[in-house]
């Protein structure tokens, strides 16, 4: 598996032969709380680099997700949309959206970055 | 016999216009073959919504111990539930045949048909009118597989189906999949596509597709629905959508499109002068009463030779459990908006009463600030809706809307919550 870099909207990315993969990272769920719902694109629409491309309900808020890179959508993870709570329990493994893309967009943190990062974001 | 106007159809579209023409001194007969008040109030809107509402007084019974509220054994006797319904259809019509002949509306029960320009024949007998309305309504589509059954059986139907299969994913099979749910019934949806609502805002379709699930009713997608197999017991609805139901009409006075409805402008202005058309018997329908009411007015306010104006954004909803409804774009419909939401987890209304998640969400031109859209699922939403509505017709910005005081504690607070979160986008872009 490829490794992860990580946006300032707390996004986690990574990418495989022309596939970026989205997801939340841990900070971003502890934050949220218990996810209630997570309102995600269909496959074929297009999703812009710093622009929203859904957003999660918490019982505390509602956040904006915001794409780290730009590109179509080839697959959702339609498990969250029956269990959306599968965020809070392993955010990495439980992914957003994968999107065809040209390699991994600049500007993004390593993990060490992040994690030193993540409060001040 | 000569008319200023002559309706066919004494559904929504039909009465609305014999109303607005009988306000402006217009002489009118209106021919309905069947029972006045079309589908609606026969066989639709208000039948269902009766049911809706019976059921879930029937849910609350069940459900309110957590109020300190119990019962012995709670009874549902579905043939008294239908006869109340019917009930109250039967006094809802005999109101509407009162108020038209009370405005000197001429009634006639009876099959009209459209012989010409200005002229319907009806039992044998010729009307001249100066100005023709068709507005002749939709019926259900024929059932999907034999023994199918459609939405009018469904509603005389003497006992509550035990397992009740439904074909399809529009507001008929959700609206009925709730009610027949909450009556008790074991339900499963079937539908071709990938989800439920498939032309309802996707946060509205999921979420009411969770909460369908979370009541027991089973959502089959990717189905074909012709080569269903349906158990002996089960009882299956066929909810494959409407389609419209002409008069017999003198060829070429009309032009008919490829769905099967009457092709017309948005004042109902047909391709024959003085011929107009409202209601679900038009192309393109969206199959809504309060649309084609509006356009039943419509075409008698252009036939007054009035200017009528531009059309007011339609609004949809669904009364299931919780209601839905949805007006003007969505986010990803509009080239440019901004798009903010309120969850009602933190609604004081919606947590003293069903503690159900739900959310009001504004979509915005970032430019101008003018509310363009809302969808909302949430308790109320249908009575919420027309705020926006209101908004969008008059092209209201998000601090106009803000401006406005909703009182405390109301599900409405939830528009003024969405309001400042989007206030707040917008002043961040």
């Amino acid at each position: 598996m490829s490794e992860r870099y990580y946006s300032e909207a707390h996004i986690w990315v990574n990418g495989e032969e022309g596939i970026l993969t989205f997801g939340i990272t841990d900070h971003a769920q502890e934050k949220l709380g218990d996810v209630m719902f997570v309102n995600l694109p269909d496959a074929g629409d297009t999703v812009e680099a710093g622009k929203r491309f859904g957003d999660i309900e918490s019982i505390k808020t509602v956040s904006d997700l915001i794409a780290p890179a730009s590109g179509e959508v080839t697959e959702v993870n339609t498990a969250l949309e029956d269990e959306p709570e599968l965020l809070n329990e392993d955010p990495y493994s439980n992914w957003l959206i994968r999107i065809k893309a040209d390699g991994l967009p600049g500007g993004l943190m390593s993990e060490e970055e992040y994690l030193s990062r993540k409060d001040e974001l | 016999m000569r008319y200023d106007i002559a309706v066919i159809g004494g559904g929504p579209a039909g009465y609305s216009a014999a109303f607005e023409a009988a306000a402006r001194g217009m002489s009118v007969v209106l021919f309905e073959y069947g029972e006045l008040g079309g589908t609606c109030l026969n066989r639709g809107c208000v039948p269902t919504k009766y049911l809706a509402h019976a059921a879930g007084r029937y849910h609350d019974a069940v459900t309110c111990g957590q109020d300190g509220i119990s019962f012995d054994g709670v009874k549902l006797d579905h043939n008294r539930m239908v006869s109340r319904m019917n009930e109250i259809v039967g006094s809802l019509r005999e109101g509407l045949t009162g108020e038209l002949s009370g405005k000197g509306i001429t009634v006639i029960k009876g099959e009209a048909s459209v012989l010409g320009a200005g002229l319907v024949g009806c039992g044998g007998e010729s009307f001249e009118a100066s100005g023709i309305l068709i507005a002749t309504g939709s019926g259900s589509s024929k059932p999907l597989i034999s023994g199918a059954i459609t939405s009018d059986e469904l509603l005389k139907l003497k006992t509550i189906p035990k397992k009740l299969h439904i074909l399809g994913g529009g507001t008929v099979a959700v609206e009925f999949a709730e009610i027949f749910s909450m009556l008790g019934s074991s339900v499963t949806i079937s539908v071709r596509g990938e989800r439920i609502l498939r032309g309802w805002d996707k946060e509205i379709a999921v979420s009411l597709s969770r909460s369908l699930k979370s009541k027991g009713v089973r959502i089959n997608t990717g189905c074909d629905l012709t080569a269903i197999k349906c158990g002996d017991d089960e009882t299956v609805l066929s909810a494959a959508g409407r389609l419209p139901v002409l008069p017999d009409i003198a060829g070429g006075l009309v032009e008919i499109s490829e769905d099967g409805g009457i092709v017309a402008d948005e004042n109902g202005c047909t391709s024959t002068p003085g011929i107009y058309a409202a209601g679900d018997v038009l192309s393109g329908s969206l199959k809504l009463a309060h649309t084609s009411m509006e356009q039943g007015r419509r075409a008698i306010r252009h036939i007054a030779g009035e200017n009528v104006g531009p059309e007011a954004v339609p609004v949809r909803c669904i009364y299931a459990g919780q209601e839905a409804a949805s007006v003007g774009c969505t986010e990803a419909e509009a080239d440019n908006a901004v798009s903010a939401k309120q969850s009602m987890l933190s609604n004081a209304r919606t947590v003293i009463s069903s503690g159900e998640r739900g959310f009001v969400k504004i979509v915005a031109d970032p430019k101008t600030h003018r509310v363009i859209g809302a969808q909302l699922m949430c308790e109320r939403a249908g009575d919420m809706v027309p705020e926006l509505a209101l908004a969008i017709d008059r092209g209201l910005t998000v601090d106009e809307m803000l401006y406005s005081v909703r009182p405390h504690p109301s599900y409405s607070e939830a528009v003024t919550g969405a309001l400042r979160n989007l206030s707040e986008k917008i002043d961040a872009l």
